[in-house]
This record gives C-alpha cells, sequence and structure tokens, in this order.
C-alpha cells in the first residue's frame, strides 16, 4: 500500500535524524569530544583515554538517555491530553501535575530553611522524592474529580485551578524563604538534563518505555474518541475508564520527568503538532512512535543547542526549548484559524 | 411485507433524574423501518436516543435488540447492534474520509485494530455505493457539512447493524441537501433492510419519506402513521 510505504520511509527518515542527533549530542558539551572517539567508545576500541571513557559514560550519556527519554514521554503525553480534551492547545501540564511535582520540590528546597541549618544541602533524593510525592498527589485528585465528573471541560476547568492554587502556594512560600533556597528552587524550574545520573536515567528509561507501551494498546480507542464522546459510547467505549487510565498513564510519565528534570514546557504542546503534520494523519497507531520519535530528537535539539550556544556554561534548557517551540505555537494558532473556525 | 421486528422497548421510562414521559414507553420497529422522531425543543428526543445508545441508563423498562435484552450484552457487543450518527461531525484535525469510514468497521477488529481483507471490501463497497470514491482522501476538515453528514452515515453502514439512529441529520443542510439525504436514507432503510431511527425538525420534508412517525409529545411517546400524524391536532395544537 502507498500510505504504508510514505510511513514506513518517514519513519526511517526520523530515525536516522534521531540517531544523527544523538550523536551529535554525546560530542557536545563543556569539552567537545572528536567523532572518532565517539565511534571508539560504541566499538567498544582500546586506545580510548580514560577520562573520555568516564565523561561519555557518567555525562553525556545520562544526558542523552534523559533527553530521549524526558522528550518521548512529554510529546506522547501531549498528544493523549490534546485527544482526550479535544483540544489543539492541551499539554501535558493542563492537570497541574507538574505543578504538585514543583510543589513538592517547593516546600523541600524552600522549607528546608526553616528546619534545616543553613550549612545543609538538600540531597538529589529528596528532590525525586518530594517531587514524586507532589505530583502522586495532584494525580490522585484528578482521578477523584474525573470519577465523578463526566463533563470533560470541568475536568479540564479543575485541572486549571489546581494548577493555579498549587503556583500560588509555591509563590506564597517563595515571599517567606530566604534567597539562596528561593534561587535554588527558580533554578530547579528553569529544567535540567545534567542533573541526572547514569543510574538515575536508566531508572526513567523501563517508566517510560512500559506507560507508552500501555498507552499504545489504546490507541484504537483514542482514534474512536476523537470523533466526540457521545459517539465513542455508541461505539461501546467505556469514556469514564478511559480517561482514568490516559490520565493516570500521563501523570506517571509527566511526574517522573519533571522528578528528574523540573517541568520542561513547550514539547508536549508542539511535538504532537509536528508528527500531525509530518505524517499527516490522526491515527494513534502512526502518532504515538512519531511522537516518542520526533519529542527525543526536539529535546536533543534543545540541549545541543543549550550546550552550544554559550561558551561559558549552559543556557537553561527550558528558555532554549521555549525559543525553538514558541514558533511551533504561533503556527498551530494560525492554522487553527483557517480550518476550525 | 414487513421485516422481521429488531427492536423492542417495553415499559421504558427514560430521563435524568427525573422521568421525562408520563407513561412507559412501549414500541417496536421492523428492518426496512424509516422512523422519524418528532417533539418539541425539550420534550426528551436527545435524552430518548442517548438511552437507546447507552449514553443514559433508562430509569426502567427494557429495551432488546433482536431479542436480546440490552443489558445483557456487553457495550462492545451493543456496537454490532446500533450504529449512531451524530448531528454534528468534530473537526478532527488531518484525518481522512477513508479513516472515518474505516472506523465503523472498530467493533469486530481486535486490539491493534487490524482489518482483514473482508473489513476493507465492505469499507471500500460503501465508499462506492455513497459516490465518496473521489473525496476518500480528501482531510475531513477541507470537505462541505453535507458530505461530512455522508461519511458519518456512510460510516454507520459499514458497521452492518440492523439499527441505525440519527441526531438530527437535517440540522447543517440546505433544503435540496435535506430532501437527497433523507431520500436516500429511506432507500437504504429498504435496500439492505436497515431499520433507521432519526429525529428532525423539518416536519415537511421529514413526513414526505419516512415510513413511520414517532411522536413524543406531553410526555407521551407514540407510533403513528404519517397520515395519522398529519391529520392529528399536533400542528393545530401549537399554533
Amino acid at each position: 500500500m502507498n500510505r504504508a510505504l510514505s510511513y514506513i520511509i518517514k519513519f526511517a527518515v526520523i530515525v536516522v535524524v534521531l540517531v544523527a542527533l544523538a550523536v551529535l549530542d554525546v560530542c557536545t558539551g563543556s569539552n567537545k569530544i572528536p567523532l572518532s572517539d565517539i565511534f571508539g567508545y560504541i566499538f567498544g576500541s582500546s586506545d580510548l583515554s580514560v577520562d573520555y571513557q568516564f565523561t561519555i559514560r557518567e555525562f553525556r550519556l545520562a544526558r542523552l538517555i534523559t533527553a530521549m527519554v524526558a522528550g518521548a514521554a512529554l510529546s506522547v503525553s501531549g498528544l493523549l491530553m490534546q485527544t482526550v480534551f479535544r483540544n489543539p492547545l492541551a499539554g501535558p501540564y493542563v492537570l497541574g501535575i507538574s505543578n504538585g511535582a514543583s510543589l513538592g520540590v517547593a516546600v523541600v528546597v524552600l522549607g528546608s530553611g526553616l528546619f534545616l541549618p543553613s550549612s545543609a544541602d538538600v540531597s538529589n533524593f529528596a528532590i525525586l522524592l518530594a517531587a514524586g510525592v507532589g505530583a502522586a498527589a495532584v494525580l490522585m485528585l484528578i482521578l477523584a474529580v474525573s470519577i465523578r465528573v463526566r463533563d470533560i471541560l470541568s475536568i479540564l476547568i479543575v485541572g486549571i485551578l489546581v494548577s493555579g492554587v498549587v503556583a500560588s502556594v509555591v509563590n506564597v512560600m517563595q515571599f517567606f524563604s530566604n534567597e539562596v533556597n528561593v534561587k535554588s528552587y527558580v533554578v530547579w524550574t528553569m529544567g535540567s538534563l545534567d542533573s541526572v545520573s547514569f543510574n538515575d536515567s536508566i531508572v526513567l528509561v523501563p517508566v517510560c518505555v512500559l506507560m507508552c507501551a500501555l498507552l499504545y494498546m489504546f490507541s484504537k480507542k483514542l482514534n474512536i474518541l476523537l470523533l466526540g464522546e457521545q459517539f465513542a459510547v455508541s461505539m461501546g467505549l467505556n469514556i469514564k475508564w478511559l480517561r482514568v487510565i490516559v490520565f493516570a498513564g500521563v501523570s506517571v510519565l509527566t511526574g517522573a520527568v519533571t522528578a528528574f528534570c523540573g517541568p520542561l514546557g513547550f514539547i508536549g504542546l508542539a511535538v504532537p503538532h509536528i508528527s500531525r503534520w509530518i505524517f499527516n494523519t490522526s491515527n494513534h497507531f502512526v502518532l504515538i512512535p512519531a511522537s516518542m520519535i520526533l519529542g527525543a530528537a526536539f529535546l536533543l535539539c534543545g540541549d545541543i543547542l543549550s550546550h552550544s550556544l554559550y561558551s561559558q556554561g549552559v543556557l537553561p534548557i527550558n528558555a532554549v526549548i521555549s525559543i525553538l517551540g514558541a514558533p511551533f505555537i504561533i503556527w498551530i494558532v494560525f492554522k487553527n484559524q483557517r480550518t476550525v473556525i | 411485507m414487513m421485516g422481521e421486528c429488531v427492536l423492542n422497548i417495553d415499559g421504558l421510562v427514560f430521563g435524568h433524574k427525573f422521568p421525562l414521559v408520563k407513561e412507559p414507553v412501549a414500541l417496536s420497529a421492523c428492518a426496512g423501518d424509516f422512523i422519524c422522531l418528532v417533539g418539541r425543543n425539550g420534550t426528551g428526543k436527545t435524552t430518548m436516543l442517548n438511552t437507546l445508545i447507552g449514553v443514559k441508563k433508562p430509569l426502567s423498562g427494557q429495551i432488546s435488540i433482536c431479542g436480546v435484552p440490552l443489558g445483557k450484552i456487553s457495550a462492545r457487543e451493543k456496537s454490532h447492534f446500533i450504529s449512531f450518527v451524530p448531528s454534528k461531525v468534530e473537526t478532527v484535525l488531518n484525518m481522512r474520509i477513508r479513516d472515518l469510514i474505516a472506523v465503523g468497521r472498530s467493533p469486530y477488529t481486535n486490539i491493534f485494530d487490524r482489518r482483514t481483507k473482508a473489513d476493507n471490501a465492505i469499507i471500500d463497497e460503501f465508499i462506492q455505493k455513497f459516490g465518496l470514491s473521489d473525496i476518500a482522501n480528501s482531510m475531513i476538515t477541507e470537505i462541505s457539512d453535507g458530505e461530512r453528514q455522508k461519511a458519518m452515515i456512510c460510516r454507520a453502514l459499514v458497521q452492518q447493524t440492523p439499527i441505525i439512529l440519527l441526531d438530527e441529520p437535517t440540522a447543517f443542510l440546505d433544503y435540496f441537501a435535506k430532501r437527497r439525504l433523507l431520500s436516500d436514507l429511506k432507500n437504504i432503510a429498504s435496500a439492505e433492510n436497515r431499520c433507521i431511527i432519526f429525529s428532525c425538525h423539518d416536519l415537511e420534508v421529514a413526513t414526505k419519506f419516512c415510513s413511520h412517525i414517532w411522536l413524543l409529545d406531553d410526555g407521551v411517546l407514540v407510533q403513528m402513521t404519517v397520515d395519522d400524524f398529519l391529520n392529528g391536532d399536533y400542528f393545530s395544537k401549537y399554533q
């Protein structure tokens, strides 16, 4: 079939682009590693300096895996939120999951000044745990609402309100906190792929792969849901449970990514539109893998730029992907003006 | 000759929290019937349709399809018996007409929506019958309301259910398109031997084509012939 062939070609092209970006990403950093040494590392060459081996494994590979997994997870989350809310401007954050994670981190980072001596440093593990607990708390709230409330717009409004309230609580905490803690919290919100160690990044991979695989199983139902909820019920779908499963899956994905990398914006909103545009389809069986690959590639682009644009250090990844992503959001707005209205 | 009885409604009371009908509804419909559900705004036509497709649970009473009570079968099995055409098709980004019509086969496919050769043959057959071959590869957002409606009805036929429900199919169509649509539906009902039930406010057009009227008025839902309906007091009552 013609269309199947075009899908295969497009998938092949984006996978090649992803691999090229991955190699480039490993080269990029505070000291550039030549391409030949990267290939030497991959094929287990023995004449590689121990320094390079250590840098590649502990810093570059960890960063690479984190970027790819985070990009894929956020893009799939954004795609599913856009489908469930049937709103092209929905993203992984509309439910307030990342704000929950932020609140958890804020409690630990900003609150540490109150309970701990100022010299004590908050450990990475405590931040991870706090973000996870915060995200889970918001998830429970959203699930409780979505089991009771039928109307999807009400759920959206609750999600936005929860985000707002949680963000305000964080604001109040910042107001009462000291400068050092506020700064370390603000730096966390800028997002970072560098603070994840190789062993931590390996934890992210199975979580993301399992969740994406689980959600992929619901592609057929999501394709039906695109045509409206009343119609979906007539096709035998249980809308409530489909929502609960999607919300739970998306929350685990975004919660895990936010815990490790901070709240990364724009990817979840922009990448689903890029995949729809490239593959010219609304079929989730195609869009879910496409969003994973393109999301990984998108975040790698952001990572490469954030490490190479400024020679003295690393630019905040959130700022870089926002600048990258904004043109796409504008494009979506213009495109919708023509088609929907 | 009447076809076999496919839909049996017995002692049905529908509504939200409170019943919308004063008397329990007892109706039946047969294959080949082309029934127009008539009622003023707010009488509960949509609730009635929603009860039939399973969005709303009946407050009491029983609906059975081809002799099987609805409560006894799963939601998925039910989609083998009833297909539904909403009044407005959602504008879905990047969805082709053929994909939309193919959704009609999804009650029969596996979890990965893999369609067999037979499934695809049915889809192609109805695309041809409906004259949609030229626009089968167009996007939903690129075609007119009338064409979208037609595609949605084509999808319902592809689902191969004995009963097809349509919620105000004429709402977004011009006068000629309405006539054309209802005459097509009438032909489908008899040629394909399906039972088609639609709600409609365009009574002049609807009464020309439908085989029966289900009149929902004053909390009572009854079946009547088109002549009885036209000669009854429904029109004079609300002048």
